[in-house]
């Protein structure tokens, strides 16, 4: 065989240095250096009650559903995409796993089915960006509507109750799952974020698939040229983002041993600006599971914090908007310096 | 002549790096100036100080003997300093006329006046003898008429000083020419011009004066009729370099790749053959289809039929995945569109066709991944700090071989190369050569695609020329003149061109 690689001599000799990205660690520490500011600021501001145990358990369970919806967007966020069904897509997955539960199917079955449909829904969303072409933002602007509107169907405009089935066993195995606590006083849907967190940061950082997705969020038509298969790549990505969306709207039901139709609303926003606060590029290309979870805790201490300070909630929404926007152009800012 | 311009000792820093030291430009009306240096040499530095958008650490700057100080880029604009740079700034989406006049449109009190701006503009486009409407969308002109809309746009500003930066990259020709007839209308009128090409033949056309700066020094300032090209050369690189093209004693075996019946909307191509060792050199006009050609033979677009053949065995290749399992590579045209991933690393650009190579039941070997980078660094004498450094920080001779790391890795029996050396320097381009002629030394087969006619001529063994999709003519290496080519590039047959 004719052999390109005979062009190669020894590597021995290489001398090249590994030193990792300076820049995209000190993007990392800088989130986590403005949570743990936010923490000492409340803790100071509050006299003490916020850095208590129970207070930050609280937070780290209010944080869950969130967190869990980012990790899917920000694989998304990656690809350059977005995903605004996200949160109808939380209400689909809660609604569909407690009906599967209300006509009598057993409860991991039902988890499962639950999951299946948010998978079904990322497929969806998949296909319509790849295959059809249409604009992210747009074809998940309108299956934004359908999921919803198909949540509204499942559940006939009511909650579905797992609690109205009367069965005990049941009622209390899901409000563990939504809400129970472990390890003293660790609540259960925490853990299931962070060993979520776990399995999703390394597919994103040590598999080929991982890879390929930064390739092709960073330039598409290079990707596709060096042989990746884009469709397949960006397709997973959707899958995974209803997939983590179907698992935060059955928790949230879970919590509650009931599943609104409305659940969900609004949060796609939430876990996008999880995700960009946390150093993703909505340009895609950039970003990572653990800049996520701290975008998540920031967001979630800010509202926890003004709470505590008895804020007005409105008041809150101002302050949160604005720290957003900051997040974004110091990004911006810290991207035009490097290129020049 | 009267002195337009004069930059006397320019000097200037970034940290680490002294981009400029004591560099003087002088420039006098209706003269074109050619600038010459490797890349990185300080051309750009020098422009950007002229422009406005750097401040020189020392020096001074004289225009029409009075002493200024350009402080920005809106200065530059008054004191009637106009730089075209290779990337256009135009609005894609509006009028010739509104692209020209952006933002100093005449009014008639709160709206623009149509019929004034539009005659405006057509005084300008006529003056400069340009048929282009006024009222066409910048986004539906080609790159030629979009580059006059520019110098249009300098001309509107009453610009006597002029910088073209590398403005006949992706020219044809045809279009070559009538920007030289412009150039020189405008060398009548006065305007002095400064003029930055990689091209060196194009310059005996139209420059009067040529400096040559390297590393940031000073070299010289000549006549043009006083100095040859491989004169300028060696001044550029600072070393005698007698071949721009390395020489070579090629082993040609069997045909290794033959493509028949390739058929789209865009092309009707009968036969390619490339054997094992050879080097096919494509040539064509724009627009011929000769990219068209390269990406159909890679997956990478549809076709309506197409039969490919390597190693006499059929193989199907319905997507650059397959292409690449059956050992060809596509080396793009311009590889900070499709070439490269910018944004990231040496080491994920080089692994990025490689990436099922390093993996391990779908998990990323990392050591694999850092040891097959710093093999191809070390090999093709990539210069960055690091295999994690962006991709955008290296300069473009370094990045293309990057590229070309990205398909040796894979063990690729056909290559195919588009411009392999668009916008790299003199010593970068004769790299590439030689790694091109190690490659066939290793029996791979080339296929170039090129419309610099020199490197055509000086690197391949054989040449194929396209013409509205179709191959139009085979010349091989002996016979070729760049006279035959063109011929058949323009669809001409050469039986008359005999003897030329």
């Amino acid at each position: 065989m004719i052999m390109s690689g005979e062009l190669v001599t020894s590597t021995k000799k290489t001398r090249i240095s590994i030193m990792k990205s300076k820049d995209e660690a000190l993007q990392k520490f800088l989130a986590f250096g403005v949570l743990i500011m936010l923490c000492i600021l409340f803790g100071v501001l509050t006299g003490g009650s916020f850095l208590k145990i129970d207070n930050l358990l609280t937070i780290a369970l209010q944080v869950t559903p969130y967190a869990i919806l980012g990790f899917g967007l920000t694989f998304v966020l990656i690809t350059g995409g977005t995903d605004l069904s996200a949160g109808s897509v939380i209400g689909f997955g809660g609604i569909v796993c407690a009906k599967a539960v209300t006509m009598g199917v057993s409860i991991p079955v039902a988890i499962i089915i639950g999951i299946l449909a948010g998978i079904i829904a990322g497929l969806i969303n998949g296909l319509f960006v790849t295959k059809l072409s249409v604009t992210p933002f747009i074809a998940t602007l309108g299956t934004q509507f359908a999921f919803r509107g198909l949540t509204q169907l499942v559940g006939q405009g009511k909650p579905v109750s797992i609690q109205a089935l009367g069965d005990e066993k049941i009622i209390s195995v899901f409000r563990f799952i939504g809400g129970g606590t472990v390890f003293g006083r660790v609540p259960f849907p925490t853990i299931i974020m962070i060993i979520t967190a776990i399995v999703l940061g390394i597919v994103l950082s040590k598999t080929g698939f991982g890879r390929r997705l930064y390739a092709v969020g960073s330039n598409e038509e290079t990707a596709r040229l060096s042989g990746i298969n884009v469709i397949k790549t960006k397709l997973t990505a959707y899958i995974i983002c209803g997939a983590t969306a179907s698992m935060a709207g059955i928790l949230l039901a879970a919590r509650l041993a009931s599943a609104q139709s409305n659940a969900g609303q609004g949060y796609e926003l939430e876990g996008i600006a999880a995700a960009v606060i946390g150093g993703t590029s909505v340009m895609g290309g950039e970003g990572g599971i653990l800049g996520t979870v701290i975008g998540a805790f920031v967001m979630g201490v800010l509202r926890n914090g003004l709470n505590l300070l008895k804020v007005d909630a409105f008041v809150q929404m101002v302050i949160i908007g604005t720290i957003i926007v900051i997040g974004v152009w110091y990004d911006t800012a810290r991207r035009k310096r490097q290129s020049i | 002549m009267a002195e337009l311009l004069k930059m006397c000792g320019i000097s200037k820093s970034f940290p680490g790096v002294k981009a400029l030291s004591n560099v003087s430009l002088t420039l006098n009306a209706g003269e074109v100036h050619a600038l010459c240096g490797e890349n990185g040499a300080g051309k750009s530095t020098l422009m950007k100080i002229l422009s406005g958008v750097y401040q020189a650490d020392e020096g001074e700057i004289f225009i029409n003997g009075e002493k200024v100080t350009i402080e920005n880029t809106k200065k530059a604009q008054q004191l009637g300093i106009s730089i075209i740079f290779q990337e256009f700034n135009l609005c894609p989406h509006l009028s010739v006329a509104n692209n020209i006049w952006l933002d100093r449109q005449p009014k008639k009190g709160l709206f623009i006046d149509d019929k004034k701006l539009i005659e405006q503009t057509l005084a300008i486009l006529d003056d400069l003898g340009l048929s282009i409407s006024p009222k066409a969308l910048v986004r539906t002109l080609s790159v030629a008429e979009q580059q006059m809309v520019e110098i249009a746009k300098a001309i509107s500003f009453n610009s006597r000083i002029l910088v073209l930066d590398e403005p006949t990259a992706a020219l044809t020709e045809s279009e070559i020419d009538r920007l030289f007839n412009i150039i020189h209308k405008l060398k009548t009128k006065g305007v002095g011009m400064i003029y930055i090409s990689h091209r060196l033949e194009e310059l005996a056309r139209i420059a009067d004066r040529v400096s040559v700066i390297r590393d940031g020094q000073y070299i010289g300032t000549y006549n043009y009729k006083d100095v040859t090209i491989d004169k300028l050369v060696s001044m550029m690189v600072g070393r005698e370099l007698n071949n721009k093209f390395p020489s070579h004693r090629r082993k040609i075996g069997r045909v290794l790749f033959e493509a028949r019946n390739i058929r789209s909307n865009k092309l009707n191509v009968h036969n390619i053959q490339v054997r094992s060792g050879e080097i096919v050199g494509i040539a064509g006009l724009m627009g011929a289809g000769r990219t068209e050609l390269a990406r159909a033979i890679f997956g990478a677009d549809k076709t309506y039929h197409k039969e490919i053949f390597i190693d006499g065995k059929p193989v199907n290749i319905n997507s650059t995945t397959s292409a690449i399992k059956n050992g060809i590579g596509y080396i793009t045209e311009d590889r900070k569109k499709d070439g490269l991933a910018l944004n990231m690393t040496v080491e994920r650009n080089i692994n990025m066709a490689y990436i099922p190579s390093i993996c391990k039941k779908g998990f990323v070997d990392e050591n694999a991944a850092k040891e097959n980078a710093a093999k191809y660094i070390n090999n093709l004498r990539i210069k960055t700090p690091s295999m994690y450094q962006k991709m955008q920080n290296l300069s473009g001779g370094n990045q293309q071989k990057t590229v070309l790391a990205k398909w040796l890795c894979n063990d690729v029996k056909v290559l195919i190369f588009d411009e392999p050396t668009r916008g790299i320097d003199v010593g970068a381009k004769y790299e590439i050569y030689e790694l091109m002629n190690r490659l066939s030394d290793n029996g791979v087969a080339i296929i170039m695609i090129s419309s610099d006619l020199p490197e055509i001529l000086g690197m391949s063994d054989r040449i194929l020329v396209m013409h509205n999709g179709m191959i139009s003519g085979e010349l091989n290496r002996e016979d070729a003149t760049q006279e035959k080519i063109l011929r058949y590039a323009a669809g001409l047959s050469n039986e008359e061109g005999k003897g030329a």
